[in-house]
Parts: C-alpha cells; structure tokens; sequence
C-alpha cells in the first residue's frame, strides 16, 4: 500500500470508529489482501492463513470503537494477525505434541495417503530438527536408552538424565512450533 | 476464494456491531443512575423508573449507533442535569406564598432549567457536522433527564422544560448556521 492508501485507510478506520457504517466495506477490503498475505507467509498458503486473517478482522472491528487515531491501522492490523498466527501454530503444535503411545502405529502405515505422507515426513524433519539442538550429553542419553538392553533395570541416575533430555527435547520442539 | 472473503467480511461486521452494542453498555448503566437519585430527591417510583428505562435505552443506543448521536449523549444528559437540580432544589424549597396565594416553584425553575439547557445543547451543536441530528438528540435526551425531576406538579414542569429547550435551542443553532454562512 503507497502513502496515500494508508492515509485513506486511516481515514476511513476513524469513520468506522465514529459509527460510519458505510466505511467498513472499504476497510475491511483494503486490509484482506495484506492480512491474508501475511499470514501465508507466516503459516503457508491455505485454510490456516485465512482463518487467521479472518479472526484478526473480527477482532479488528470488534475493536474498532477503540481505534486510536493517532496509530496506523494497516500496523495495527498486522499486529492482530501476528498474534492470531502465534495461535494457530500453537494449536498446530498441540495437535502434532500427542503422547508417544498414541498412533505410533499410524506412523509406519503404508496405507496413509499423500497429505497425510506428506505431514508425517514434516513432522520427522522437525523431530529431526528437534534433536539436532539438543547437547551431544543429551542426545546420547536418548540414543542408550532406546537402544540399551531393555531386560536391565536402568540405574536411577540414567533414569534421570532420560528424562531431563526427553523435557528439553519436549522444550525444543515446542520452541520449533512457536509456542 | 471470493465467497470465504464475503464470509469473512460478514464475520466482521456482526463483530463490529456488537463490539459496539457492548462498548454503549457502561455508559448507559452508569447514567440508570439518575433515577435512583431523583426518586431519592422525592420523584415518585412509577415516573423514574419510566423515564429512567427510556434514558437507558436511549444512551445505549444513540452509543451503540454513534456519529452525531453518539456524540449528543455527554451534552444532552449534562444539559439536562440543570433542569433536573434546578426542580429537585425547588422542591425542597417548597412554595412561595404572597398575599393569600402560594405558588410552587418547580414550572419556573423547570423553564429556567430548560433555557439554560437549550444555550448548552445549541453551543454543543455548532461543533458537529451533523447539527440537525446532533441537536434533535441531544435535546431530547436533555428533555428526558429534566423530567426526572420537572415531573414535580404533572406535565405542566415537563412542557416548560420542553419550552425553556426549544426557546433558546432553536434560534441559538440557527444564528450559528447564518454566522457560518
């Protein structure tokens, strides 16, 4: 948007905070385009990008009453939608954190079609990602446990150091997904 | 594409009209108020919880509209303010007796009340664009608020109200609009 579009947008957000119903039409179709963008480009291109800019105009106009002149609207908006993608990729973050025993079968199902073929091999880049960033003390940790005898006890301090490493493995994934 | 975007423009405006439907809420509950203290101040029950609902109802939705008749709400209510003291005060004076007669003060303090009101509503006005709607809402929110206490002897306090209003409202916006031509 050049200069004069974001002082007509300012403009027109200080009607529709005076009651002007009839400025919001242009409000709103001024900010769509930029707010979709946005979030596509935060989130990728589909549903989740237009469900975020979606909500941020709810909030936006839901607000409008509160609009402080002296701020720029487009600023304000982006603002809005930051934060709505924040909470999108946070509930994408919950749906992929399931515990470990929970459709682990469903991971080597050579029967998954391709969306869901192409999501579990994001989702093994990221644990992937996840991984790498731990501490070599850590990641050897996990490594023993896994591959470790299973009919020995571990000893209480290996115990503990797993599960230290399976917390800030925990941690780092959630950092990944923007939590 | 085109439909998910007028979904979401029609998402949008039902936020924007209850966003402001809820923001008009305090401002209407703090001005329910009035009537508590008029009927304190010995206005009867039944008239300030009448007139008192109207106010209510009024503010919020001149609020949740907006414009000139969101802007009216502080100066009307204001402006009805002084006729309201000036006949709540009268009636605790009571009555001026001369001679053999004795005459209630409230229609004089009520049309008194009501000129001062009408200068305040018609100055208030020059300010707004819309003027007409402006000061048509403004003076009768102001006409509402001084019957809460210029009820005192029937109609007759709440129509010198409305005459006080209308005697200086009226000339006082249109010597404005010639001025400003």
């Amino acid at each position: 948007m050049d200069e004069r579009a974001l002082r007509e947008l300012d403009a027109a957000m200080a009607r529709v905070a005076d009651g002007d119903r009839s400025a919001c039409p242009l409000v709103f179709d001024r900010l769509w385009p930029d707010l979709v963008t946005f979030a596509a480009r935060t989130l990728g291109p589909g549903p989740d990008a237009e469900d975020a800019a979606q909500e941020a105009l709810e909030k936006l106009f839901a607000n409008a009453a509160n609009y402080d002149p002296h701020r720029p609207t487009l600023a304000w908006a982006l603002a809005v939608v930051a934060w709505e993608c924040k909470t999108v990729a946070r509930r994408r973050g919950r749906r992929r954190e399931r515990p470990l025993d929970d459709g682990v079968g469903g991971l080597s199902d050579s029967a998954l079609g391709p969306e869901a073929a192409a999501e579990e091999s994001a989702m093994l880049d990221a644990l992937r990602g996840a991984f790498e960033a731990l501490s070599e003390e850590d990641r050897s940790t996990l490594v023993s446990t896994i591959t470790r005898d299973a009919s020995g006890p571990a000893s209480p301090a290996l115990r503990k150091r797993k599960e230290r490493a399976i917390e800030r493995l925990r941690r780092a994934w959630r950092r990944i997904h923007g939590e | 594409m085109a439909s998910r975007r007028d979904e979401a423009r029609e998402r949008a405006m039902r936020a924007y009209e209850v966003g402001r439907a809820v923001r008009a809420i305090p401002l209407a509950a703090a001005l329910s108020s009035l009537p508590i203290v008029a009927c304190l101040a010995g206005t009867g029950a039944a008239t300030a919880a009448a007139v008192g609902a109207a106010v209510t109802a009024i503010v919020w939705a001149f609020g949740w509209r907006g414009g000139a008749l969101g802007r009216a709400i502080g100066p009307g209510a204001l402006a009805g303010v002084v006729p309201l003291a000036l006949a709540l005060a009268s009636r605790s004076y009571g009555h001026v007796c001369t001679g053999g007669e004795c005459v209630s003060l409230c229609i004089p303090a009520c049309t008194t009340g009501g000129l001062v009101a009408g200068v305040w509503v018609a100055r208030a006005a020059r300010r707004s664009s819309s003027r007409g709607v402006f000061l048509a809402g403004a003076s009768g929110l102001a006409l509402l608020v001084g019957s809460l206490g210029c009820s005192c002897v029937g109609y007759g306090g709440v129509l010198g109200l409305a005459v006080g209003l209308a005697t200086t409202a009226v000339p006082i916006s249109l010597l404005g609009r010639r001025s400003a031509a």
